[in-house]
């Protein structure tokens, strides 16, 4: 059994009088600690599939499983605690809260763990650990990201979700985040899933996951992804 | 206009309409509350005047001490501007209604004018006579139509209601009440509603009983008494009803007619004085008359009376002469008598005694005659026994002889001195001597009978004499006899004759007596009826000098000339829409403020949010102005459309609410509510301006921004170290939540100050509102249960006698509703300070005992709650009056005697404060007796305070017993009013409700706006919390922390802004008699708290919608 399990799932968004599916019948399994990477064009539903596996969105039809439980059956409340426990988001736009400093930002999600990883390693782990006492504002876009990686990691969490996580930022500086999450899931065995767009970043991946019109149009397993530092795009 | 641009902006409207009614809601709280507060007092003024013009009320009201003849009248209807005079007849009268007394002000009413009004609206009073005026409306039953008939106000407030049908009963009044009513029985026909009475708990003062008027009636002219004259002249002033009675206009107008009318003043005076001198001269006059003719008479009864007197004092002097001379006469017959008996007594006592010697003498001479027959026998005898021995002798002799011879012989023989011779001659002359012998007894013997014979002669010869003597002495004897049985018969007669005179002397002395008697007893009533008539005299003289001194001492009468100003109602209606003005002048200042600070951030927000769009318009080549114009529009229509609504809505409510909250205290109906336009204008100004201003503000930044920096997002306002972080230990210990939120409050300013001061605006608007409802309440509360310790108060006449006293006394200890009593000196007076001259009228209240006091009445300091002693000496004025008179302890101030009209009269007494005492309802000085006394001399004790019990029945009985008492002028129980009170003091309620309100509609825009921005500003924060996998709880603290973070500040620095404006308020409304309480209650600070954060929570559940929606997919979306 797959750690991440997605079964013939449905997203259908009432328009009007006319039902558009975002997600039409995916299916996909995503091995414990794998890089995956789901990528598509923009409205090809990866966005949604994103969204009912962080357990912000609910399917409307099929089945998500992830470690054994079935997300799909989840109430509000559990899914809830499911984004609470499990998952760790990484954001295109850091969505950090700007009131908080960096550390603040980690400790924002790892106060509400069960249990969480200390924030201040969390922050030195991405490379921050002497800027913990800025305020975003302060922070450069990458920095800001890192802070945003450290957020998710310090949860702790069982999977690691990441939106277009260089959508904002430069080359230079995506290349070392992407380095960063790659450089994660190999020390620390946890599992990411990446969403992106840039067909270039598929090189990195253990699994990439191709995803057009609302269905996986193909799924293939890398055996020797490259180093993040060694792409381009 | 119709192009793509006004057509965004219209959008911009339709699209957002929570922001636009956050706007047009404060506007139209700002402006509804200015315009409509503004528009209240007006309208109050333009209703009063609607009401007194509809009921002709006077304009000025004239009223002379001595009242007015018709001469007078006719002076004041010739007074240019006048035009309307009313003469009337007023008297204040102590009347009772069943087991209660009342002081009442008595009107003359024309009653065939008022028959013939209309008052059926209940409004105006409708009348074909231009001279009927003050034309009080009929709310209940008819009209009186008979002298003891009469109406009553339907609003007076007493102790128990008076009713159609009720018959008052007049006990007394400021003069006989007989010189000023021919009825004293009144019967309740009608009840009526005046506009010279419209505030219904002050109706004025008087100078009877308590000294505060309870009713107003009216009667028909025929209910007073003939002599008693017009006191009262009411004046229209021409023009007057066509001016604002609460205008300058007004004011110039009947002024310069006042001025006239003062002006012919001494006039008035002077000619009702002349009418008055001339009728009481008359009067004194006749009445000398009469009382020479009377004296005169009443003298020659007198003088006839002692000339009788006289008269018989004279003939019983005669008698008195003549019975003393017929005493003197018949003394002297009693002596003669006396003497005659005493004569016939010793003549008869003679004559016995003669009678006796004679029969002595007789017998004596017969055993004379007898004894000397026996001796005469008996020496016969003798000499007759002797013979024969002489004889017989004589013969021996010759023998014998013989025998010496034949001796002789012998012897001569013999020697002599012989013894033969001796013995011879011892013989011899024995023998010689027996010779002798015989020869002398024979010789004696001779001589014997010789002297016998002799001595037979004599004898017999005294005897014949002596036979002779007693003869004669018998023939003296009877003569002495007859004599004597002739004077005792004189006697018997004199004797008779002398008692029969007796008799008739005493018969004379007992009528003389009698006589004297009389005439004693009759001088003696004389003499006390001339006394008395004498007295009589001098009573009437001294009356009739007394008269005549009044009569030259007459003095023109005082001539007050009144105008509206001095009628209490009117006055203090008048004020009171002045207190709203005043109110009006700060309270929406404060909705002005918020909805500036509301504004500013909605506009800040909008603007911020259409940043790119602002640089989009630039780009595409729009003005700075036109742009502009967008928000400007934008707040203009927000605000103007709030305004419209807001003037609209609460010029029209507030105005009403307000009078109807005033109607429970006077009679001034609700009137008409036009809108002020310049107002109306000022207000949506003020209220289009300020919005304005604040977006102009709001959007001027960003629109001097280069299109290129607008196209880019809005660099993030950078997170700030704040104060608060230097507390290292405590903030440590702070959740992320809570330093965000501490961040956030900090971060944007003008939200905060928004927010700050909506909630303490909203808290002080509560604070205000309930806080005056505790000042309110404590007025009945302190001031009945607390201050007053008594419940019954008795007042008697000053110079109630001791045996009325004693009975009051009486009554009060034996009735079981009494618990204790004291008496004191009660008397209405004018102080006056430095600071106000115009005086404040006060009772005097001087305790018999001022320690006793303290059982009865609470003296003490509001702010420290310590007792204040009075002492003899002490003077303590309450509260109200020494911040009226501007005094504290050890300040002077002037004392003076009040007059019939409420005027400062007589000597100015100086007293020096010596305490001041918590006091809210009436103006009280409480003075020790010493002090009192040293200034008016000895107080008269008339005044009785006594505690009571509860119950109805036993206070009725003792309620009756002492109205029973002559010189008992009331009884009234002080708490007995209290809910009457009450219920009047509910108006304030509404007030209280408008406040809370008001404060709600306040708290719930600022909170929705604040929460609001809050809201969609941080969209993404929340988003991005919610997929952190926040709780929707965690998600809701994490926003609404701040907003009752706010709230939480927002209250508490209302509570000072609340303190302030309730004093404020309180200040404001405060009423002259009245002091309301000064502390807010605990219990109101923590329900303000309670409701605020209340209202705080309720905005926060109706905005938990809002922030549920937020889709976790806004996490994903790109910064704008």
């Amino acid at each position: 059994m797959a750690f991440v399990e997605f079964r013939d799932v449905r997203k259908i968004y009432q328009m009007g009088e006319v039902e558009v599916a975002a997600v039409d019948g995916v299916n996909f399994d995503i091995e414990q600690g794998e890089l995956a990477v789901i990528v598509g064009p923009s409205g090809a539903g990866k966005t949604t599939v994103l969204n009912m596996l962080g357990g912000m969105d609910s399917c409307t039809s099929g089945l998500i499983k992830l470690d054994g439980r079935e997300i799909s059956a989840f109430s509000e409340k559990e899914l809830t605690l499911y984004r609470r426990y499990d998952i760790g988001f990484v954001f295109q736009f850091y969505n950090l809260v700007q009131n908080l400093t960096a550390l603040e930002n980690v400790e924002l999600a790892s106060q509400i763990c069960k249990n969480p990883l200390d924030a201040k390693e969390c922050l030195e782990q991405v490379g921050l650990g002497h800027r913990i006492g800025n305020f975003p504002a302060q922070l450069s876009g990458g920095e800001q990201q890192r802070v945003a990686i450290a957020r998710a990691l310090a949860k702790n969490p069982k999977l690691l979700l990441c939106d277009e996580p260089t959508g904002a930022l430069d080359y230079r500086t995506g290349k070392a985040i992407l380095k960063l999450l790659q450089d994660t899931c190999r020390t620390t065995g946890r599992t990411i899933v990446l969403i992106t767009h840039n067909q270039a970043f598929t090189a990195i991946a253990d699994r990439v996951i191709h995803v057009r019109e609302g269905k996986v149009s193909s799924m293939e397993l890398n055996a020797h992804p490259a180093d993040a530092a060694t792409i381009e795009w | 206009m119709r192009n793509a641009f006004n057509k965004e902006v219209l959008r911009s409207i339709t699209h957002s309409l929570g922001r636009f009614l956050a706007i047009a809601v404060i506007a139209a709280l700002g402006t509804g509350f200015y315009a409509g507060l503004r528009m209240t007092g007006p309208d109050m003024r333009l209703a009063d005047d609607q009401f007194l013009d509809g009921t002709n009320l006077y304009d000025i009201r004239v009223v002379s001490t001595l009242g007015f003849s018709d001469e007078n009248i006719r002076q004041l209807e010739e007074v240019e501007g006048v035009s309307q005079v009313m003469a009337a007849h007023q008297a204040d009268v102590l009347a009772s209604v069943g087991s209660d007394q009342y002081a009442v002000s008595l009107h003359s009413i024309d009653a065939d004018a008022a028959r013939a009004s209309d008052s059926s609206n209940g409004v105006t009073v409708v009348s074909d006579d231009e001279g009927y005026l003050n034309r009080p409306i009929l709310v209940e039953g008819e009209w009186p139509s008979a002298a003891n008939e009469c109406v009553v106000s339907a609003d007076a407030i007493t102790d128990h209601e008076i009713n159609v049908g009720d018959t008052i009963t007049v006990v007394d009044a400021a003069a006989d009440v007989d010189t000023v009513l021919a009825e004293r029985e009144l019967v309740v026909v009608g009840k009526i509603r005046s506009s010279a009475y419209i505030c219904f708990t002050n109706l004025g003062s008087t100078s009877l009983g308590s000294g505060v008027l309870d009713q107003y009636a009216y009667v028909t002219e025929d209910a007073f008494a003939e002599d008693y004259p017009a006191t009262e002249a009411y004046l229209s002033v021409e023009g007057a009803h066509d001016v604002d009675a609460t205008s300058a206009a007004y004011d110039d107008l009947v002024g310069a007619v006042e001025d006239r009318v003062n002006d012919l003043a001494p006039e008035l005076a002077a000619e009702r004085l002349d009418g008055l001198k001339a009728e009481a001269q008359k009067q004194v006059d006749e009445a000398r008359a009469e009382y020479e003719a009377e004296r005169a008479d009443a003298q020659a009864q007198l003088d006839d009376a002692q000339a009788q007197l006289d008269d018989a004092e004279a003939q019983l002097n005669s008698a008195q002469s003549q019975l003393s001379s017929s005493l003197s006469q018949l003394q002297s017959a009693r002596n003669q008598l006396d003497s005659a008996a005493a004569t016939i007594v010793s003549s008869e006592q003679e004559l016995s005694a003669g009678e006796a010697e004679w029969q002595a003498g007789s017998s004596e001479l017969e055993s004379q005659r007898a004894s000397a027959e026996q001796q005469f026998a008996d020496a016969q005898a003798q000499i007759d026994a002797q013979r024969p021995a002489v004889e017989q002798g004589t013969a021996q002799l010759d023998t014998l002889r013989g025998a010496v011879s034949g001796i002789e012989a012998q012897m001569a023989a013999l020697d002599s001195a012989s013894a033969e011779y001796a013995a011879l001659a011892a013989q011899a002359e024995q023998l010689n001597a027996q010779i002798a012998q015989i020869e002398q007894g024979a010789a004696q013997l001779e001589a014997a009978q010789a002297e016998l014979d002799a001595q037979r002669a004599s004898a017999e010869q005294q005897f014949a004499s002596a036979q002779a003597q007693l003869d004669a002495s018998r023939a003296q004897l009877d003569a002495g006899w007859a004599q004597l049985s002739q004077g005792k018969a004189e006697y018997q007669s004199g004797m008779s004759e002398y008692q029969s005179g007796w008799a008739q002397y005493q018969d004379g002395l007992d009528s003389y007596n009698e006589g004297r008697a009389e005439q004693q007893s009759g001088q003696a009533e004389f003499d006390q009826e001339n006394a008395d008539a004498q007295a009589q005299f001098a009573d009437a003289e001294q009356q009739l000098a007394d008269a005549q001194a009044e009569v030259d001492e007459l003095e023109a009468p005082d001539i007050y000339v009144l105008d509206r100003s001095k009628n209490v109602g009117a006055e203090s209606f008048e004020s009171d829409s002045r207190r709203i003005d005043n109110i009006a002048q700060v309270f929406p200042a404060i909705f002005f403020l918020v909805a500036a600070l509301v504004s500013l951030t909605t506009m800040t927000r909008m603007v911020d949010e259409e940043r790119v769009l602002i640089g989009t318009y630039k780009a595409l080549g729009y003005g700075k102005g036109r742009i502009a114009a967008k928000y400007l529009v934008y707040a203009a229509v927000a605000s103007g459309v709030g305004s419209v609504v807001g003037i609209a809505s609460l010029s029209q409510f507030l105005p009403v609410f307000i009078q109807y909250a005033y109607s429970v205290t006077y009679a001034v109906p609700i009137g008409p509510t036009p809108i002020d336009p310049a107002l109306a204008l000022l207000s949506a100004g003020l209220g289009i301006g300020v919005t304005l201003a604040a977006t102009g503000f709001a959007a001027w930044s960003s629109l001097r921004e280069t299109p290129a920096a607008l196209m880019l997002p809005r660099t993030p306002k950078a997170g700030k170290r704040i104060l608060l972080e230097r507390i290292r230990p405590l903030w440590s210990r702070l959740s992320f939540s809570w330093k965000v939120t501490a961040r956030n409050i900090f971060r944007y300013k003008r939200r905060f100050i928004m927010a700050i001061v909506g909630i303490a605006g909203c808290t002080a608007l509560l604070l205000t509102g309930l806080g005056l409802q505790d000042a309110i309440n404590d007025i009945i509360d302190k001031q009945f249960y607390d201050i007053y310790d008594y419940e019954l108060v008795v007042r008697a006449d000053d110079d109630v006698s001791e045996e009325d006293a004693a009975a009051i006394e009486r009554a009060l200890d034996e009735s079981d509703a009494i618990d204790g009593r004291m008496v004191l000196h009660t008397e209405n007076m004018i102080a006056t300070s430095a600071a106000d001259e115009d005086g404040q009228r006060f009772e005097l209240v001087v305790p018999s005992d001022p320690v006793v006091l303290r059982d009865y009445v609470d003296l003490r300091n509001r702010e420290s709650g310590e007792a204040i002693e009075l002492g003899s000496d002490g003077v303590v004025l309450v509260e109200k009056l020494a911040t009226r008179l501007g005094l504290s302890v050890g300040d002077t101030f002037i004392v003076q005697e009040e007059d019939t009209v409420g005027n400062a009269t007589g000597p100015e007494h100086e007293f020096t404060v010596t305490g001041i005492a918590e006091n809210y309802v009436s103006q009280y000085v409480f003075m020790g007796a010493d002090a009192y006394r040293d200034s008016f001399g000895e107080p008269a004790y008339a005044t009785y305070y006594a505690k009571t019990t509860d119950d109805e029945g036993q206070r009725m009985e003792l309620s009756d017993a002492l109205l029973a008492i002559d010189g008992v002028k009331t009884a009234s129980y002080n708490d007995e009013t209290v809910d009457t009170y009450r219920t009047m003091l509910r108006s304030v309620d509404s007030v209280v409700v408008i406040l809370v309100v008001a404060a709600a509609a306040l708290a719930f825009v600022v909170l929705y706006n604040l929460t609001n921005i809050n809201i969609s500003e941080r969209q993404r924060e929340i988003a991005t919390l919610k997929v952190l996998g926040f709780t929707p709880g965690e998600v809701n603290a994490y926003i609404y922390r701040e907003t009752v973070l706010l709230s939480l500040i927002g209250a508490i620095v209302g509570m000072p802004l609340g303190i302030v404006m309730e004093y404020f308020v309180v200040l404001t409304a405060e009423v002259d008699q009245v002091m309301f309480g000064r502390e807010i209650h605990p219990s109101s600070f923590v329900l303000a708290f309670v409701l605020t954060m209340l209202f705080t929570v309720i905005v926060m559940l109706a905005m938990r919608g809002k922030l549920r929606k937020i889709d976790m997919v806004e996490s994903l979306k790109s910064v704008e």
